[in-house]
């Protein structure tokens, strides 16, 4: 059995412009140790399936129209505030985009540190300074004597983002979601950040959840991947599989776009137009309108695409327009 | 290992005490002793409190004994900053009116302090409905004049008012009862704007409960603009309790305070000048105190704007 599950999960903002449907019908799980991945544009629903499974939605106006995320045999979305507390930060963490503003200005990094150790488990300070000590030296991060007792403000984004994922794993949670967790570093810090959680995870057997829209990120740490499209799953295959050979036309289009791709002077490619708005969704494929690569015309103009095992472990939209032809 | 961890190592385990007495309010208290307008502030504070306390021991006269000898006498060696038109010492009654004064600015923030922020920081950090209706009833409060919700108070509340303690008491509580306004709104906004921050989003993520969010995160946070502006609320309760004590609800006779002794002080203020200047003197010191002090504070408790 997966460790976790998600089934048909459905995320509604009801607004004033009308029913924002920013998740719907979303299912894909997370075996133990494995890293999953959610790709996809701003807007493509990524961030809110995962803060829906963590009970983080604002409601009003969100709210969850439908779905399952079984984790070790509990449905998560059917727990009380006070249950998901108790999850959160203990069993499952996450570490967001920007690492400028998600630790707490007026907050020791040793305070921040220490935090989930004393609220979820038994720890005295002492014990708790010990651990904070020894994850500050895992990710990395040098001289935590003196680090530890800085503020962040002290730190630079990298170390930061460090600091975050002690932060997240200190309490060994059996998943991990990164919200981007690389978009706001550059380069050479990303490849850092990168390796740091990989090497945690194999060490600590943590299950992690990637979300990016960064496909070389990607590539690099992900096991499987899902890529996600107005709200809906459109392709998931192993990340090897979905590079080599890319069946939805959105994969496609987005694998095409990667500057890396084109030779020096040839124009890069863009998929053209916006990703639709969430709350006008047409009926049939969402990808229609912007299809370029396959056949706009044989896309479905009514009716779902089903999404359905096209070849051995390589899940998309059967949708004729999108899929190439055989 | 060097000196600092040290001391955090060898501490007591009290978590509440290692939270809020230690990493923030030690550092802070680093960066004040920095700014030296600030510090001689904090003395001259400390000096005057330490007059109004401590002071009428030392003076050979009470605060009603009458000499009247020498009524609205100038200042001399028996008397150093004159007497009043009933011939009693000025000097003691500034320092025993300085006490009423001193208390009843310090209380009444105190508890103008704990029930704004409170307020505000639940109001801003709930938002939406509740956060409308808890900000309508503050606009309510608002619009009750002050001088007859105190008045009311007095009345209904007269047969038990029969200690002069109690009539203080209640002016304390009077006036905390509408200076926590204003705080609540400034916090309010405050939280409202802090709550969409990120780490805000992280420390929910990381299982904390909202009480424990909004107490121990988002609190510390608008703690600056707090502190400034409870300076500038203890003066402006003081100037409170003096119209409060002229219309008869506050402090009264033979008691006095800042206010009552300046309101005598002007009506006299042509005969007998000293009789205004000296109140004044340590009314307006206090006040300018705690102006220099709120602003060293503030510099002081941003550790964003800390040169170090």
């Amino acid at each position: 059995m997966p460790l976790l599950e998600v089934d048909n999960l459905a995320t509604y903002f009801h607004t004033r412009q009308g029913v924002v449907k920013a998740v719907d019908g979303v299912s894909f799980s997370l075996e133990k140790g494995q890293t999953v991945g959610i790709v996809g544009e701003s807007g493509s629903g990524k961030s809110v399936t995962c803060y829906s499974m963590m009970g983080l939605i604002p409601m009003p106006p969100g709210k969850i129209e439908s779905g399952k995320a079984v984790f070790d045999g509990v449905d998560l979305l059917s727990l009380s505030e006070r249950e998901m507390q108790s999850i959160r930060g203990k069993r499952i963490s996450m570490i967001f985009q920007d690492p400028m503003t998600s630790l707490n200005p007026f907050m020791r990094i040793e305070s921040q540190l220490i935090e989930p150790l004393l609220l979820h488990t038994d720890t005295n300070k002492t014990d708790a300074r010990k651990k904070a000590l020894e994850a500050m030296d895992d990710v990395g991060i040098p001289d935590p004597e003196k680090r530890i007792r800085m503020f962040p403000h002290e730190f630079s984004g990298g170390m930061r983002q460090r600091v975050m994922i002690a932060m997240a794993l200190i309490t060994n949670p059996e998943i991990l979601i990164a919200d981007e967790p690389t978009t706001a570093l550059d380069v050479t810090v990303q490849k850092q950040i990168l390796d740091l959680i990989a090497d945690l995870q194999a060490r600590l057997g943590t299950s992690v959840i990637f979300i990016t829209h960064d496909l070389a990120v990607i590539s690099q740490v992900c096991d499987l991947v899902n890529v996600m499209y107005a709200g809906r799953i459109v392709e998931r295959a192993p990340a090897e599989e979905l590079f080599r050979k890319p069946l939805h036309a959105y994969t496609r289009s987005l694998l095409k776009s990667i500057p890396a791709m084109h030779r020096k002077g040839e124009e890069l490619h863009t998929i053209p137009g916006l990703p639709p708005n969430p709350a006008k969704l047409v009926a049939g494929c969402t990808f229609r309108e912007r299809n370029e690569i396959g056949d706009r015309q044989q896309c479905f103009t009514e009716g779902l695409p089903a999404f359905e095992e096209i070849e051995p472990n390589h899940w998309a939209q059967n949708c004729p327009g999108c899929l190439p032809p055989p | 290992m060097d000196a600092t961890t040290n001391d955090t190592t060898s501490e007591s385990f009290d978590l509440t005490k290692v939270e809020s007495g230690q990493s923030l309010w030690s550092d802070a208290w680093r960066r004040l002793l920095k700014n030296k307008l600030a510090i001689i502030c904090l003395c001259l504070l400390v000096f005057i409190v330490f007059l109004c306390v401590f002071g009428p021991i030392f003076v050979p006269h009470s605060e009603t004994d009458q000499n009247l000898d020498l009524q609205a006498a100038p200042p001399s060696a028996t008397h150093w900053m004159g007497t009043d038109t009933l011939g009693r010492d000025l000097m003691v009654r500034i320092f025993t009116g300085g006490r009423i004064s001193l208390a009843v600015g310090l209380v009444a923030t105190i508890v103008a302090l704990v029930i704004g922020v409170s307020y505000g920081a639940i109001s801003g950090f709930i938002g939406g409905r509740t956060d409308a209706v808890m900000m309508r009833i503050v606009d309510i409060l608002y619009a009750l004049p002050f001088i007859i919700f105190v008045v009311l108070l007095t009345v209904v509340l007269d047969p038990i008012l029969d200690q002069p303690w109690k009539k203080l008491v209640l002016l304390f509580a009077a006036i905390g009862a509408v200076e926590w306004l204003t705080m609540s709104r400034i916090v309010r906004g405050q939280v409202a704007s802090l709550k969409t921050r990120e780490f805000v989003e992280a420390a929910r993520s990381l299982g904390l409960s909202n009480s424990r969010i909004i107490f121990k995160h988002l609190i510390p946070n608008v703690l600056g603009p707090v502190i400034v502006y409870s300076t500038l609320t203890v003066p402006s309760i003081m100037l409170f309790e003096a119209v409060l004590s002229f219309i008869g609800l506050g402090v009264q006779p033979p008691a006095s305070s800042w206010g009552v002794l300046i309101q005598e002080g002007a009506d006299n203020m042509e005969s007998s000048p000293w009789m205004l200047f000296f109140p004044a003197l340590f009314f307006s010191a206090t006040l300018f105190s705690l102006n220099f002090l709120g602003d060293g504070l503030r510099d002081a408790l941003d550790v964003r704007s800390s040169k170090d």
